[in-house]
């Protein structure tokens, strides 16, 4: 009898055991699941044609439930080479120093659904990281001797007022929400001073301040149509490219002047 | 459906509104019309303001100054207002004065302050120029008023004498002087190292050197003027493209399209001033020009970062 007892007690422990392990790997199960992030992104290329003057990007996909989404477009990363401005004779504002500014992506599109001043000031934690103050530790500063501190914000400044960096909050909506999952959808406007090359749009997940999930989607960025052909014959053939922009404006400026000698000749 | 006003410019890398662009190509071309100057310094910070790179700005606006130039040369030349041979002495002097800018422009980098000196000099230059020719044809116009005969007989001045015991001198029919072919070589070289050195054409401080340095009827000064950038401009447009790929001939083309246009009806206006009134109106151009420049120095810009290029 002690001996079925003592089983007994022993298969019950296992049990519990079982049944725990059971638990502990459904749970784990259910919450990689959840912390996932997906993204697709619509149009998948941009083409700039002649008549080109922006464009809206759509990205939708699905991210934790209880997280925030933040999606972010984002252009390859270039060194840009300008001048420090400052005072010269305690008078004159003068272009002094050369400055170089390494790594700085070429745009810089922050979306949100909610104010992400207000979000982080209610307890949603920090998301320096995603905004565009968080281009501060990515961004590298080469300039020759010191005084450079306020540098990074000024850049950022000026590539604010070019409007390709941006923070916008209110383009981001929730639809739906399933199996701890909520779908998003963005609408990203593009700005019109856009290059050709290759660009990211990203997908952050954000919860208690820690990125837990992120997904990104490559998206290309082509000259098409007379755009294309121009810049080809510009950057390739260059000096037949500077000969034709220069007969044709002789050309053009001789046909004006003799189109007016015709009225003028009344 | 609506009608797209919007065009994009594969080297400046944005889009721009068509009908604005083509307005601020006819008002330049009306200037430079006129005044026979090429308007760079008024385009060139207008088209960074509406969004284009400063290096693409002033390249495209050299190659539309070809075609507004040529628009208005032509026009000045059914006017009889185009000396060429004056004009091709200071063209001589230019590329001359030109290429010695560039290096001196590359010394004064390597000692340092070179960007201080450049506009201190160009504000001191606008401001003597602009109120001297205000000054001076503010008094012929009130002689004009008072009917007081401007062919008074005057001491001729040391410089006057000068001018006249040089040697090589030549008769310039169009022009109505008599002139050592040294003066308009020599004053072309000094221009073309001020605009090499200041980054700009020169029309500015050309014109008031015709007139003033080589007595030149306003009227033809305009059109031998506007003759010459032509050449400088073509000269530039090549070089930029073929070297730093920074001329964007769809913006110079509807740049141009204004600015011919602007540029013809430029020389008929200018046709219906007086002298004195077209040298007033230059002079408060030069002064607006020069407080403006003063005021960008003095005041803090809004942000403490420039590109590289431009004028």
């Amino acid at each position: 009898m002690k001996k079925s007892e003592k089983s007994k007690a022993k298969s019950k422990t296992a049990m519990v055991i079982y049944i725990f392990a059971a638990l502990c790997l459904f749970t784990v199960s259910t919450a990689s699941a959840q912390d996932v992030a997906r993204i697709a992104v619509e149009p998948e290329a941009i083409n700039i044609g002649a008549l080109y003057n922006g464009t809206t990007l759509t990205a939708t996909g699905s991210v934790p439930a209880d997280s925030e989404a933040i999606v972010r477009f984002i252009g390859a990363s270039c060194d840009l080479h300008m001048k420090e401005r400052g005072k010269v004779a305690g008078i004159m504002w003068m272009n002094l120093d050369s400055i170089t500014f390494k790594g700085a992506p070429s745009v810089c599109l922050v979306s949100s659904a909610v104010d992400l001043d207000r979000f982080e000031a209610g307890g949603g934690g920090s998301i320096e990281v995603l905004r565009l103050s968080g281009l501060k530790g990515s961004v590298e500063v080469e300039a020759s001797g010191g005084g450079h501190e306020k540098a990074l914000d000024e850049f950022l400044k000026l590539k604010q007022k070019e409007g390709l960096y941006r923070e916008m909050f209110g383009n981001i909506s929730y639809e739906s929400a399933s199996e701890g999952q909520k779908t998003f959808r963005a609408d990203v406007p593009i700005p019109s001073r856009l290059t050709p090359g290759a660009y990211v749009v990203e997908i952050d997940a954000i919860r208690n301040g820690k990125v837990i999930a992120r997904a990104e989607k490559p998206i290309k960025v082509n000259l098409v149509g007379f755009p294309a052909l121009l810049s080809g014959l510009a950057f390739n053939h260059s000096a037949l490219y500077g000969i034709l922009a220069t007969v044709i404006a002789l050309l053009a400026g001789l046909g004006i002047g003799l189109v007016f000698q015709g009225k003028g000749s009344h | 459906m609506s009608i797209p006003f919007h065009l994009y410019l594969p080297i400046a890398g944005n889009s721009v509104n068509m009908v604005l662009i083509l307005g601020l190509g006819g008002v330049v071309g009306l200037l430079s019309g006129i005044f026979g100057v090429g308007g760079g310094f008024l385009m060139t910070p207008l088209l960074i303001m509406f969004g284009i790179p400063p290096t693409v700005a002033a390249a495209s606006d050299s190659n539309q100054i070809v075609g507004a130039s040529t628009s208005g040369t032509l026009a000045h030349f059914r006017l009889g207002n185009v000396d060429f041979k004056m004009g091709l002495l200071l063209l001589i002097g230019g590329v001359i004065g030109g290429t010695a800018g560039v290096q001196i422009i590359k010394v004064l980098r390597q000692l340092g302050n070179a960007d201080f000196l450049i506009n201190v000099t160009y504000v001191l230059m606008l401001g003597i120029i602009g109120s001297y020719m205000f000054a001076e044809s503010l008094q012929s116009m009130r002689k004009v008023q008072r009917n007081i005969p401007a062919s008074r007989v005057k001491k001729e001045s040391l410089y006057g004498r000068i001018a006249k015991i040089l040697p090589w001198q030549m008769e310039f029919r169009r022009s109505g002087v008599r002139l050592s072919v040294l003066m308009p070589l020599l004053l072309g070289t000094l221009v073309g190292v001020l605009a090499a050195i200041m980054g700009v054409g020169g029309g500015f401080i050309m014109v008031p050197v015709m007139v003033y340095l080589l007595r030149m009827p306003m009227h033809v000064v305009v059109g031998t003027s506007l003759f010459q950038i032509l050449f400088t401009c073509i000269n530039v447009t090549i070089m930029q493209a073929w070297r730093n790929h920074t001329v964007d001939f769809v913006l110079a083309l509807m740049l141009l399209i204004g600015s011919s246009i602007g540029a013809q009806v430029g020389a008929k206006v200018g046709k219906k001033l007086r002298g004195d009134q077209l040298k007033i109106l230059l002079a408060s151009l030069v002064l607006v020009v020069m407080v403006k420049m003063l005021y960008e120095l003095l005041a803090r810009p809004e942000v403490l970062l420039a590109y590289i290029g431009g004028h």
